[in-house]
């Protein structure tokens, strides 16, 4: 009987040990996933180019005025910025400065280079600068032109760049490409090649797959053409004519010989949450640019609602503490208190939007949200300002009310000094839970996520923003970076509560 | 001195406008939430609003029926107290009776974290982890009542940890050393005499959970799926109340308006009573306890 009791408190405490740790491991699943996808992203990228970078391109650099979050140009989109396909940035990185294509001269030799590198060798007779291209006379001018105008880019020669490249950025270009023949790409039975990622492409060229069956192309015997001497590139037209046939080859030269080329399926990773990310301020709703007017935003709303919020829960809790007598209006008060720290936070935005918005009249503003936020977190303040005041020796009051001081010199000088630890752990709690705060601000205070102007004008704050950046289907990504931040305050506010208990704790 | 005098006087007076503040805060809610939404009800029966299906409030011929809603949040708030309630006594058990020091600091740093996570935040990693975990395992698309109550389930957890441990450590001394004395098991001593002396603490905080869950917006709104249907299983998609309220806001008029605010009173009517269970239970258990330890 002892034992099957015993058997059975392991068991129980077996189960209790599990879920406890189960419950340490769903918060370190969240923070970490959180913190994952905030720092670092991960895309699928499709596309016909291979991820080959090459700096200079026949001793040519591509050079742009500063680009964010652009680290080299693909050549389709290089050669679309100079036949009027992009008209401004938006489309190619994070930014939205109208593009300015600049090339040197064709009829110059630097310029007929460049022109070469966009339109091919063979294809240069049917060369179509787009309307937008703005020609220079030499690479010294050109380069003055990027370095004065934001959304400008130019091809000129490397070695032109030196003390004249200073204010520029050099792009590395990719534009090799897997071309194949024509009988590769014939529809056969309903079969074509996939999609092939890095590594199939590496096994491909490697000459690992015999049959482009096993890509689930047609049943034919794969040929890879050998680059001509001297390059890493095989002739368009040896392409063109082998039998199943596969060769590396310049997208421009695909493109003028007609080539058809296969497509890339690769994934791209990178930082998602950098410092320009922080600094910089949102554009097109937060599709590019970064975070920074949202960040003050949110800390105007913070100081204005604990401005609020801090006098009015201190005092009650001094009442409550210092004056009131036990009876109904304690209870009364007490009820009040317990009751609004129940209230949903919906509840509380469909008030502030009824109340504050619209019947005094502030509209969607700092204010508005402000003021509802005061009201979602002074129950947190009351209570701990009121545990605090309440741990304060009564021999420390009894002391200065011996010596002359009235009550409310005992309460501003000694009560309220002694208790300060506690009654800041409850304004950092309360801060701690205006910050995440979303369904009470979004009906008062707007989503404007420029700089708040002032009291009234609207504001987004980064929990709205979070939502909205998903709601509004503009960035996962970009989400979780904003999310990432936001929880990196709420952990350093929560800290900074934690510190103050420890330091109460030590005072005892 | 007179000057004096009536500087304290004044003083107590705002000090004691400021302790009213929560209570006319409440007031004022509870005026303007009625004084707004119940001029609904002079164009829809009170009966149509709670017990009628069909929400089609942009139609030709407008209806509020808001009972899948209702439906919606209980559905959602009863699962997700299903899955957070045996494993929030768990862990309360283990902080109060069987945790070192060292392992229950970390479990509650852990819960105090869990607490103060955004539900936004709660919200996104429901939409990336739970919706497509729940859809690779049941199918469907992912955004459902299951994968909304799983994410509550997750936040209400810390509320009913937190109040497990308390309740369960204010049971007295005495009672915990009888059983034991009379040769209970540290396990059947827990389950036989401090749960159950512990019961309307540990109730107040399941309650508590639930006032919390029902009221959860962002985190549901991101997961829950949020078509205006009665919830058609687990893996269906679902409206609570208060993912009514969000999503129709930004754009209702009129009449529509005024039934989110009815709405609104709906759920402020739920909660409160919630409120008043919880202080109930825990007025019982303050009572219970200085009685036990009087006696």
């Amino acid at each position: 009987m002892p034992n099957r009791s015993v058997a059975r408190e392991k068991t129980a405490f077996g189960i209790i040990r599990f879920l406890s740790v189960f419950t340490v491991a769903i918060l370190a699943l969240i923070m970490g996933f959180i913190l994952y996808k905030g720092l670092r992203y991960s895309n699928e990228v499709r596309g016909t180019v291979l991820p080959y970078e090459e700096a200079s391109p026949d001793g040519l650099s591509i050079v742009v005025n500063d680009r964010e979050g652009l680290e080299s140009l693909e050549f389709p989109v290089l050669f679309g910025m100079y036949t009027d396909e992009y008209i401004n940035w938006s489309k190619i990185s994070a930014d939205e400065h109208e593009l300015l294509p600049v090339a040197i001269d064709p009829a110059a030799p630097d310029g007929a280079k460049a022109e070469r590198l966009l339109f091919g060798e063979s294809g240069r007779a049917g060369a179509e600068w787009g309307s937008s291209v703005r020609f220079a006379p030499d690479a010294a001018s050109a380069l003055a032109l990027v370095r004065a105008t934001p959304g400008a880019v130019a091809i000129v020669p490397s070695a032109a760049l030196g003390a004249a490249g200073k204010g520029v950025q050099t792009l590395p270009l990719r534009r090799m490409t897997l071309a194949v023949s024509e009988d590769v790409v014939a529809l056969v039975d309903n079969r074509s090649v996939e999609d092939l990622s890095d590594a199939a492409i590496d096994r491909l060229l490697k000459g690992s797959i015999a049959n482009w069956k096993e890509l689930g192309g047609p049943d034919l015997a794969v040929s890879i053409l050998p680059a001509s001497p001297g390059g890493m590139t095989a002739p368009a037209a040896a392409i063109a004519q082998a039998k199943g046939g596969v060769a590396r080859i310049y997208a421009s030269e695909a493109q003028a010989a007609g080539l058809s080329t296969l497509t890339r399926k690769g994934v791209e990773r990178g930082w998602n949450l950098s410092f320009r990310y922080l600094v910089e301020a949102p554009r097109l709703s937060g599709k590019v640019g970064g975070i920074s007017t949202i960040i003050l935003n949110t800390f105007f709303m913070l100081i204005l609602t604990i401005a609020m919020a801090a006098p009015i829960g201190v005092a009650a809790a001094v009442y409550l503490v210092e004056y009131a007598k036990q009876g109904p209006l304690v209870r009364l008060l007490r009820l009040g208190t317990e009751t609004l720290a129940g209230i949903p936070s919906i509840i509380f935005g469909l008030f502030g939007f009824l109340f504050f918005v619209d019947i005094l009249g502030f509209g969607f503003g700092l204010l508005s949200g402000c003021l509802t936020l005061t009201l979602m977190i002074l129950p947190t303040i009351v209570r701990t300002s009121e545990e605090a005041l309440k741990a304060v020796p009564r021999s420390l009051r009894e002391g200065s009310l011996a010596l002359g001081a009235t009550k409310l010199q005992t309460i501003a000088r000694v009560a309220i000094p002694a208790a300060a630890p506690g009654i800041l752990t409850g304004l950092i709690l309360g801060i701690g839970r205006a910050v995440g705060e979303t369904a009470a601000l979004i009906f008062t205070m707007g989503s404007d996520y420029k700089l708040a102007k002032g009291l009234f004008s609207s504001a987004r704050a980064l929990s709205s923003h979070v939502y909205l950046l998903f709601a509004e289907g503009i960035s996962f990504d970009r989400a979780f970076s904003t999310a990432t931040v936001l929880i990196l305050i709420v952990l350093a506010f929560n800290f900074g509560a934690r510190r103050l208990v420890g330091r109460m704790g030590g005072m005892k | 001195m007179k000057l004096r005098k009536s500087l304290e006087k004044g003083a107590e007076g705002l000090l004691l406008f400021c302790a009213l503040l929560s209570t006319l805060a409440v007031l004022f809610i509870t005026i303007f939430l009625f004084h707004r939404g119940l001029p609904l009800f002079r164009k829809v029966p009170i009966a149509e609003f709670l017990f009628s299906t069909d929400w089609s409030p942009t139609a030709a011929s407008p209806k509020y029926g808001i009972l899948s809603f209702i439906l919606g949040s209980f559905y959602v708030t009863a699962l997700a107290l299903a899955f957070a309630v045996p494993v929030g006594l768990a862990v309360g058990v283990y902080l109060a009776e069987l945790a070192e020091k060292k392992a229950s600091r970390a479990i509650r740093s852990a819960v105090e974290i869990l607490a103060g996570i955004p539900s936004v935040v709660y919200g996104l990693f429901g939409i990336a982890i739970i919706s497509a975990v729940t859809r690779t395992l049941f199918g469907g698309t992912g955004y459902s009542l299951l994968s909304a109550s799983i994410v509550l389930a997750i936040m209400t957890l810390p509320t009913i940890i937190n109040v497990t441990e308390v309740s369960l450590r204010a049971v007295p001394h005495e009672l915990k050393e009888g059983s034991l004395a009379l040769g209970a098991t540290h396990w059947q001593t827990i389950y036989k005499v401090l749960v159950p002396t512990a019961r309307s603490g540990i109730i107040a905080g399941v309650v508590l959970g639930m006032g919390r869950a029902i009221g959860e917006t962002m985190a549901v709104l991101m997961v829950g799926g949020n078509a205006p249907i009665p919830p058609s299983g687990l893996t269906g998609k679902v409206r609570t109340l208060t993912m009514n309220i969000i999503t129709d806001m930004s754009y209702a008029k009129d009449d529509h308006l005024t039934s989110l605010f009815a709405t609104g009173i709906v759920l402020f009517v739920f909660i409160l009573t919630l409120n008043l269970v919880v202080q109930l239970a825990l007025k019982r258990t303050i009572s219970s306890v200085e009685g036990g330890q009087g006696a």
